[in-house]
């Protein structure tokens, strides 16, 4: 393990694949995957945790990539939403387009994110352990409504 | 996402195909018959149509070009939606006060009336037949139980004078308008393919 200062390599699997990263191990998450990896579905929005637009998992669990150290994920997995399903068939992302929920779609990957992650955890969730859930995940266009119908249709469906 | 130049680029390689509208566009830009850049049909059957307003999430990309698939007589499903960079023979390109539909609603659907006009006269010809008992739609132009293609049509409809007052079809024959539509950027929103940043010129 890293223990900070200067470059480093930092070894994480992100969406099934392994990386051996030489990076500054107090980078960003965000940074490494949008600019090191070229994972560029992942959305910096307020640098500051504040908005849930950079949401991933790490080995499961919701993370707000753009406060996350690099050195976090070392040896750890990173699922992004290019990962999230192989074909962007996930049970989320079809009832995404079925419902029609995107509009600029900029928050859109950490709102699914965030919501995958519910799901695993509580796969019958009701309108406000979604709404608890996802109160971190920001929409300037104001796409909850569809944003809740969605879970909801997803949940209905199972993986 | 294809950038303008390469969609023209192509467009002018494939060579036999409509493109048309009311007025005339840069010759140089096109390669081939080109006076309107709005709408534009390869003779292998792709309807490609230019949709000239900014997209940021009111679905501007979703409406104005099947609006314009609708008056025209094609499947929207089937539309190549092309982004309209930046261009004065565009006209105005405006994306503001709720108005991207209003504003060039009449334009668009007379350079789409043009077009059907155009296939219909074409396959008039072909078959030997008044233009008034064929109609256009599903991407073709029928005579009852015989059909052709837009795509079949292109090549001789590209030879026919444009014309000046084309009639728009009555309001009960647009099936698509005034409907739910999907999202059509929504699989790549959904997916992380969306670009959300000016693509490099190529």
């Amino acid at each position: 393990m890293p223990d900070g200062g200067g470059q480093v390599t930092i070894s994480i699997e992100v969406n099934g694949q392994r990386h051996e990263l030489d990076a500054d191990p107090q980078m960003p998450l965000l940074w490494a995957l949008r600019d090191l990896l070229g994972l560029t579905g992942t959305k910096y929005g307020c640098g500051e945790a504040l908005c849930g637009a950079c949401t991933v998992h790490l080995d499961g669990i919701a993370v707000r990539a753009c406060v996350t150290p690099l050195e976090r994920a070392h040896n750890r997995r990173v699922t992004t939403i290019e990962g999230l399903s192989a074909a962007g068939d996930h049970p989320l992302q079809k009832a995404w387009v079925e419902l029609g929920v995107p509009q600029c779609g900029y928050c859109q990957a950490g709102q699914i994110m965030t919501a995958a992650a519910l799901l695993a955890a509580n796969p019958n969730p009701s309108d406000a352990d979604i709404d608890r859930s996802l109160a971190g995940n920001l929409c300037r266009c104001g796409t909850y409504v569809r944003i809740r119908a969605a879970v909801h249709r997803a949940a209905k469906e199972k993986p | 996402v294809i950038t303008r130049r390469a969609f023209l680029g192509g467009v002018g390689a494939a060579s036999a195909g409509l493109a048309l509208g009311l007025h005339r566009a840069r010759a140089a830009d096109a390669g081939v018959f080109a006076p309107n850049p709005f709408i534009q049909i390869g003779s292998d059957g792709v309807v490609a149509i230019v949709c000239h307003r900014s997209e940021m999430g009111q679905g501007i990309r979703s409406s104005l070009p099947v609006l314009i698939a609708d008056e025209l007589g094609a499947d929207p499903a089937k539309v190549k939606i092309v982004q309209g960079d930046g261009d004065a023979r565009y006209g105005d390109q405006d994306t503001d006060g709720s108005s991207s539909i209003r504003g060039p609603y009449d334009h668009m659907r007379e350079v789409a009336a043009a077009a059907r006009e155009m296939l219909i006269a074409a396959a008039a010809k072909k078959w030997g037949v008044p233009a008034s008992r064929l109609s256009a739609h599903d991407d073709a132009v029928h005579d009852g139980k015989r059909a052709l293609s837009f795509g079949e049509l292109a090549v001789a409809a590209s030879k026919l004078p444009v014309p000046k007052q084309p009639k728009l079809r009555p309001a009960k024959e647009l099936v698509h308008v005034g409907k739910d539509l999907p999202v059509i950027d929504a699989p790549d929103q959904v997916t992380g393919k969306a670009a959300y940043a000016a693509l490099p010129v190529t």
